[in-house]
């Protein structure tokens, strides 16, 4: 039901620096997070000023799906449905991505009160894909 | 460079150097753009920006109608950059002149001034705001403490402060905020602020219909607040939720943050407010007997 990013590519940082073979990126697309890239299809880390890269495939397309949610409009809250993708969470934020209406919609939350709600511009079919792909990518072996 | 960092007690690595300036360059700017110019994921850009948020860097503010969080970098923020050299001193004087509202002040006395802050700066300094700041700065200066030569920019500085500070006084409070606000979405049988009896024990209900002192609590008292404040009866979902609230609570003087909440529950946002209407916050922490959560700016 719930997916993280951050797991996700907690997970990913660590496969591309076991499994990573040396290489030198043509381009660094999309920083994921600290020194953790993509570059096409490649998971690319950089490791003191090395870098390792590992095909990922279609994860990588995945994790585009939500690089750039554009908000479209804010929305009073709905009751979002599963499934659920976390973009961040720690103890005092909280910002998740769900369904209502055939819409995905974000909602940022502090702590256990909502602060906002916006319907954003990702499109529900993939959306699913993608929760679907993360969720196998989680779970399965590292 | 590095002393007034130190005192500043902020450190920020090239990425994020690079955002805060991308922001300030492009302000009021959402967390989109950001992500979209510095080629970054939105679950990273988040992570940086709530950091920035937490630092008194930059805050937000909702765009009226489209409701997207416009980010501004805030005056400490603009300190910081210009502690690392990173800003033009004429940007870096209209930033602080609208921010701190100094709208009469050259960008010569603004600079002079934001380098009186930075010389001058202590943790826990409120530069943020100028009122508070020109507080503090006038108590030093009284103290014979300041290092700062321009009397008359400080006398202008203070003179300012003091004139906003008369005009905060003037405005007075408003009137709805005087009366205490209507909570809506309530059911409510009960007024708050109020104090009842109930199962033979007096407990009192502050004006957001919180119970005022959290150890009055008890499952008698978590069904009067249920029936008379939310409308509902309690059921044994209900009480799953009341329950493990309450233990949070108990346990680390907080509710729960609502992912967890969900996650170690089992349930969705639908349960959530199927059950509680009104909203976790609301809701279900009347009813588990815990203060009003803060939160949201």
């Amino acid at each position: 039901m719930f997916v993280s990013i951050q797991r996700a590519l907690d997970k990913l940082r660590a496969l591309v620096g076991s499994r990573g073979d040396a290489c030198t990126p043509d381009s660094l697309d999309l920083e994921l997070s600290n020194g953790l890239f993509l570059s096409g299809s490649v998971a690319v880390l950089a490791q003191g000023g090395a870098y390792r890269c590992l095909d990922v495939g279609g994860l990588a397309d995945v994790l585009r799906t939500f690089a750039y949610p554009q908000t479209i409009q804010q929305s009073a809250f709905k009751t979002l449905r599963p499934p659920y993708v976390e973009l961040y969470e720690d103890e005092r934020r909280y910002v998740v991505l769900g369904i209502y209406d055939d819409k995905v919609y974000m909602s940022e939350w502090s702590g256990i009160r909502l602060c906002c709600s916006w319907v954003v511009d990702i499109d529900v079919d993939r959306y699913r894909r993608s929760y679907e792909a993360l969720e196998r990518f989680l779970s399965g072996e590292p | 460079m590095s002393g007034l960092l130190e005192r500043f007690d902020v450190r920020l690595d090239e990425r994020e150097l690079r955002i805060l300036l991308g922001i300030i360059g492009s302000e009021p700017t959402t967390a989109y753009k950001v992500a979209v110019d510095n080629r970054m994921h939105f679950s990273y850009v988040y992570k940086k920006l709530w950091s920035f948020e937490q630092e008194g860097l930059v805050a937000y503010f909702c765009e009226p109608g489209s409701g997207r969080k416009l980010y501004y970098v805030l005056p400490k923020g603009v300190l910081i950059l210009m502690a690392y050299e990173a800003l033009s001193p004429k940007m870096a004087a209209d930033k602080l002149r609208d921010r701190w509202n100094l709208k009469d002040f050259s960008d010569d006395e603004i600079l002079e001034l934001a380098h009186i802050f930075l010389n001058n700066y202590r943790p826990g300094t409120p530069v943020n705001d100028s009122v508070m700041s020109a507080y503090v700065l006038y108590t030093r200066y009284l103290a014979g403490e300041l290092n700062a030569r321009n009397r008359a920019l400080l006398n202008k500085f203070f003179r300012r402060a003091f004139e906003a500070l008369i005009g905060l006084i003037g405005e007075g409070v408003p009137a709805e905020m005087r009366t205490g606000h209507s909570v809506e979405g309530l059911h409510m049988t009960a007024s708050c602020p109020g104090t009842y009896r109930v199962a033979g024990r007096e407990i009192r209900l502050d004006e957001d219909c919180y119970l005022e002192n959290p150890s009055d609590w008890s499952r008698d008292v978590a069904v009067w607040i249920a029936e008379n404040v939310e409308g509902l009866s309690l059921t044994e979902e209900h009480w799953r939720l009341v329950d493990y609230v309450r233990a949070y609570w108990e346990k680390r003087g907080e509710c729960p943050p609502v992912g967890r909440l969900l996650k170690d529950l089992g349930i969705t946002f639908e349960d959530l407010y199927r059950l509680f209407p009104s909203g976790p916050a609301e809701g279900l922490c009347r009813v588990a007997g815990v203060p009003r959560p803060g939160g949201c700016p």
